[in-house]
């Protein structure tokens, strides 16, 4: 248990109690216990609205729980300040979107870069000169299938949108947080760059020993995960 | 640190929306600062119409008026002085020079002033600049004129040209002096004072052309020849008389001594405090343009305030992105903040920057068409203070939407709503 890179227990998080968003119908979402341990790779599905978003933003620690405990990286994010919170998150987490995952006005190597200036873990990782990171962004772009943009000068506008998921991958991946959470990550490629995309993906999660949850709701992609988790109307089903 | 660097960049990349932004700030500032230069400009060419004068001594009137006839030619002097008087004024142990003038004449507008040469070495202008002359030089006779920079302009006069002299101070005049003329024997150049505007000529010339004369009436029968002009001594009487002491301790003494002239009723002002007395008048208008720059100011706040609110929407992404990197609501909130002071300190750099590139520019032209010398010079405190107060007013409007970005920041948290 002591090992597991997020724990969760006892969750329980209802979107009524925040009615200030524009989340009409209160919501629920209940878990007792949900863990992900190092090295693995979860497939988490389910339909809109059954919560997936909800639960990523738990782990994450920008949505607090009505009560109930989660660790990440063995810290209670329930028990820790703001703050705290997200140097923690900056420390452990890498995060891949579903598509515009780049901040526009930064060339694809300064995106790359940026999460180095948020976190010291793992700025440390990569070590501590200009260089060492700017080879550190060169391997993961090699590595990811992005030999064409190698310099990085390329603003996100410039590549195409399987370019920019792979950027957005190496940004997650640069420093080797504990966890890569992909948030649909392939939804806007085609087939064939979907598995290409996963492909690379995984081999860099390996390769950084991090853990890897990924949220789609395209089933067919589960039979690549270690563990394959679905959720429904705020809760997990049978065999989670 | 990361976060004004991706303020600068954001920035860059909406730079249309941000280039208008500091344009407006800069506008701002240069109108501002514009103002608050041609303002103490104007009063600092104002109080040193005349300088190195400690007194100015006239017969009984009030101080603003003997100043404004004795020195801006504006209005009449109702009474004259003895130069008697001013003879044993002059002998007192506390004075250094005196120089008596007179006036009441003038040609096509332009006021004579009757006076010796000893204007040339005692009237001082803009701080301690004797006057310079442009072409020429003294006159030394009678029927002699040095002109300013002004009449010299305006009536296309140089040294050597000819001119006839009217009583009184009107433009058109119907009381010509037609048997005297006077000849140009020396311009002076531009000060950006009354004297640009003066026609300077010895007393023996003014005692000249009244020579004979009842009062207002034109003298008619008998001629008289330039010839004649030796002969006659300095005129009796004086409008008024510029005096320098030895010490600037004994002013005060001095100047009590002279209202109280026991021969004479005498006035005696010192310039500096009456022209503060007539700049208060003036300070009203001052009053107004500042306030019209501080609401141009504040409109220029409101409107970056505007900019960077309206881009709040399109900007949830970024911010969600940004969270999910590890950048708290405080951070973004920073981030809004560093964009409102990097917006503001280029408007004021560069408003700032123009309104010295203009001042450099231009300097001589304003001396030239208003009259005014406005000095490149340092920001002084109340400018520093309206810069800052730009400045102060630009963080605190950033405020606002970056307090909108922290609540949308804290709430959207990593995901991404458009």
């Amino acid at each position: 248990m002591e090992s597991n890179i997020v724990e969760l227990f006892d969750l329980k998080f209802s979107w009524g109690e925040r009615a200030t968003q524009s989340n009409v119908n209160p919501f629920e979402l209940s878990i007792d216990h949900f863990g992900i341990q190092k090295h693995e790779k979860i497939f988490l599905h389910g339909p809109s609205g059954s919560g997936k978003s909800t639960l990523v933003g738990l782990i994450c620690g920008t949505i607090r729980p009505i009560s109930g405990e989660v660790y990440l990286n063995e810290k209670n994010l329930t028990d820790l300040p703001g703050s705290q919170v997200d140097r923690h998150r900056a420390d452990n987490i890498g995060i891949i979107y579903q598509m515009f995952n780049l901040l526009p006005y930064l060339s694809a190597l300064e995106n790359v870069l940026l999460p180095l200036e948020f976190s010291k873990t793992r700025k440390q990782k990569v070590g501590t000169s200009k260089e060492e990171c700017r080879n550190e962004a060169s391997r993961l772009f090699a590595n990811l299938g992005l030999d064409a943009i190698n310099d990085g000068n390329a603003k996100p506008g410039e590549l195409s949108v399987g370019q920019q998921q792979r950027v957005a991958a190496a940004r997650a991946l640069i420093g080797a947080p504990r966890l890569i959470i992909a948030d649909e990550p392939t939804s806007a490629l085609d087939f064939e760059n979907q598995k290409n995309f996963l492909d690379l993906l995984f081999s860099e999660v390996e390769n950084s020993n991090s853990s890897l949850l990924m949220i789609s709701h395209n089933p067919s992609l589960a039979k690549h995960f270690d563990r394959s988790i679905a959720l429904s109307n705020g809760e997990f089903g049978k065999g989670a | 640190m990361i976060i004004p660097r991706l303020a600068a960049k954001s920035l860059a990349n909406r730079r249309v929306t941000a280039m208008l932004t500091v344009f407006s700030i800069a506008l701002s500032v240069f109108l501002l600062l514009g103002v608050e230069k041609l303002r103490t400009g104007a009063k600092q060419s104002f109080l040193q119409t005349i300088s190195g004068t400690d007194l100015v001594i006239g017969p009984r009137a009030s101080g603003t008026q003997l100043l404004l006839y004795s020195i801006f030619h504006i209005g009449n002097a109702n009474n004259n002085i003895t130069l008697k008087s001013l003879r044993s004024i002059e002998k007192r142990p506390e004075v250094s020079w005196l120089v008596p003038i007179s006036l009441g004449d003038s040609h096509r507008g332009y006021g004579l002033v009757g006076t010796n040469t000893d204007y040339f070495d005692h009237i001082r202008i803009a701080g301690d600049k004797k006057l310079q002359f442009a072409m020429g030089g003294r006159f030394s006779g009678a029927l002699e004129a040095v002109i300013g920079a002004d009449v010299a302009q305006k009536l296309g006069y140089e040294t050597g040209s000819n001119f006839k002299v009217s009583h009184g101070l009107g433009e058109v005049s119907f009381t010509q002096h037609d048997r005297e003329q006077f000849s140009v024997k020396g311009v002076l150049a531009r000060t950006g004072t009354p004297i640009d505007k003066s026609i300077l000529v010895s007393l023996h010339s003014v005692e000249e052309l009244h020579h004979d004369w009842q009062p207002g009436q034109k003298h008619e029968g008998k001629e008289k020849h330039v010839e004649d002009t030796d002969q006659h001594d300095e005129p009796q009487l004086v409008s008024a008389a510029f005096v320098g002491l030895k010490s600037k301790i004994a002013v005060l003494g001095f100047q009590r001594y002279i209202n109280q002239y026991p021969r004479e009723p005498l006035t005696a002002v010192i310039p500096g405090v009456a022209f503060s007395e007539i700049w208060m008048l003036v300070s009203k208008i001052e009053t107004v343009l500042l306030v019209i720059a501080s609401l141009v100011a504040i409109t220029a706040i409101v409107g970056m305030i505007i900019a960077i609110l309206a881009s709040l929407g399109e900007r949830r992404r970024e911010m969600a992105i940004l969270r999910s990197l590890g950048a708290g609501p405080f951070r973004i909130f920073l981030l809004f903040v560093s964009e409102a002071i990097v917006l503001a300190g280029i408007g004021l750099v560069l408003g700032a920057g123009t309104i010295y590139a203009g001042l450099w520019l231009t300097q001589d032209k304003i001396t030239q068409f208003a009259g005014l010398y406005i000095p490149i010079t340092a920001p002084d405190l109340n400018e520093v203070m309206f810069l800052g107060a730009i400045f102060a007013g630009a963080i605190v409007g950033g405020l606002i939407p970056a307090i909108r970005a922290y609540q949308i920041s804290l709430s959207d948290g990593l995901s991404m709503r458009l």
